[in-house]
């Protein structure tokens, strides 16, 4: 950890970053450190430097930007006037059939189905063998009946609850 | 590190301990002929403007370049830097250095680009294990006269462009700012819109990291 310390120091002594006290520590430590980070850091920045640039040449890159410059130019006015009718008639247009949605859906979740309009019947297990029962609910009356079905003996008939 | 705020730039120039003077100047035109040439851009003279460009584009393209490692899409950033300067003219106060001003938009148009393409490869690096990062622009080391001290110093320079590729975007520009613009901390942070100690640490980061993935090279 005092070595990091110590070559944080050194990397911004070598940039000329320290105050002058601190500046006379890291020198009289700089032999302790090796030199083998300075001259790792001193190749780096050889290398960045060394680094070709393939510049165009100024009137060339200034012919890129005029033109750049005029199509920026012409660009806003033109997506500004169009998309600003076109965003205005998009939100409308949504706004409308979003609100015909939510009325449908209420409508279709509010009316009584066809199925629910009919009697609801429910098949029940009879206890006794080869008997059967029947449940519906009658519209008219509101009331529920349960109609069971022996094959010869045993209950019968219709009773209203 | 957190990036702060920023109160308008002081112009400063310093030497460094390289020897280098700070480069944040305005390319040796004199600063009533650039005050004229900016007022009359500002005004919306677009040939005055060409003439700022021609003046600056050398820089302006460099550093975009050495961050971006592509003739092609320096290009296209460094058009892009001069056209938000149109732009942004102004908002240009004459506070500042002319230049400090353009460089500051092209340090972060490369930056937007940089965190891009770090990005983008992190997701290529994902999808190809093992595969090495490629220098993107070939060029001739000075010609020592050995074939075998020529493929040296051709691997040390994949190296050093490998490494400079795992860098963050953020890193690998404050070192190109220190290392080849010659920046000072201050100018750095203000480039860069933070702190002079993230500026620092950003920089000691780079340096150690680029060693550390050097050290098996040579």
């Amino acid at each position: 950890m005092k070595r990091e310390k110590q070559l944080e120091l050194l990397s911004r002594w070598r940039d000329g970053e320290l105050p002058p006290n601190e500046r006379v520590r890291v020198e009289a430590a700089r032999a302790a450190l090796g030199g083998e980070a300075e001259q790792a850091w001193e190749a780096l920045g050889e290398h960045l430097r060394a680094q070709p640039v393939p510049a165009p040449t100024p009137e060339a890159m200034w012919n890129d930007v005029r033109r750049a410059i005029r199509v920026a130019q012409a660009e806003p006015a033109v997506a500004v006037g169009a998309g600003g009718r076109w965003n205005w008639a998009v939100a409308a247009l949504a706004v409308l059939f979003m609100v015909g949605v939510g009325f449908l859906g209420v409508r279709i979740w509010l009316a009584p189905s066809a199925e629910a309009a009919m009697p609801r019947v429910a098949w029940v297990e009879a206890e006794l063998p080869g008997s059967s029962a029947m449940v519906y609910e009658d519209e008219a009356s509101g009331a529920v009946v349960i109609w069971l079905m022996t094959p010869d003996e045993g209950p019968s008939g219709e009773e209203q609850l | 590190m957190s990036c702060e705020g920023f109160q308008g730039l002081e112009v400063g120039v310093g030497v460094n301990k390289l020897g280098r003077e700070s480069s944040n100047t305005d390319e040796g035109i004199a600063p009533e002929v650039l005050a004229q040439m900016v007022a009359r851009a500002q005004a919306g003279d677009e040939d005055a403007f060409g003439e700022l460009v021609k003046a600056f584009h050398g820089r302006v393209f460099g550093v975009i370049y050495r961050m971006v490692s592509n003739a092609e899409d320096a290009r296209e950033l460094a058009q892009q830097t001069w056209v938000k300067a149109w732009q942004r003219l102004g908002t240009f106060k004459g506070d500042a250095q002319f230049f400090t001003w353009v460089y500051r938009i092209a340090v972060n148009t490369a930056l937007d680009q940089g965190r891009r393409a770090t990005r983008r490869r992190e997701v290529s690096l994902d999808e190809e294990p093992g595969r090495e990062p490629q220098a993107a622009v070939e060029w001739q080391a000075p010609d020592e006269g050995r074939p075998d001290r020529q493929l040296e110093r051709e691997e040390v320079r994949k190296a050093f462009e490998a490494a400079l590729d795992g860098l963050a975007a953020e890193h690998r520009m404050a070192l190109i700012l220190r290392e080849v613009e010659g920046l000072s901390y201050r100018e750095i942070a203000q480039a860069m819109r933070c702190r002079v100690g993230t500026v620092m640490s950003r920089i000691f980061y780079a340096r150690r990291y680029v060693q550390d993935r050097m050290k098996d090279v040579r």
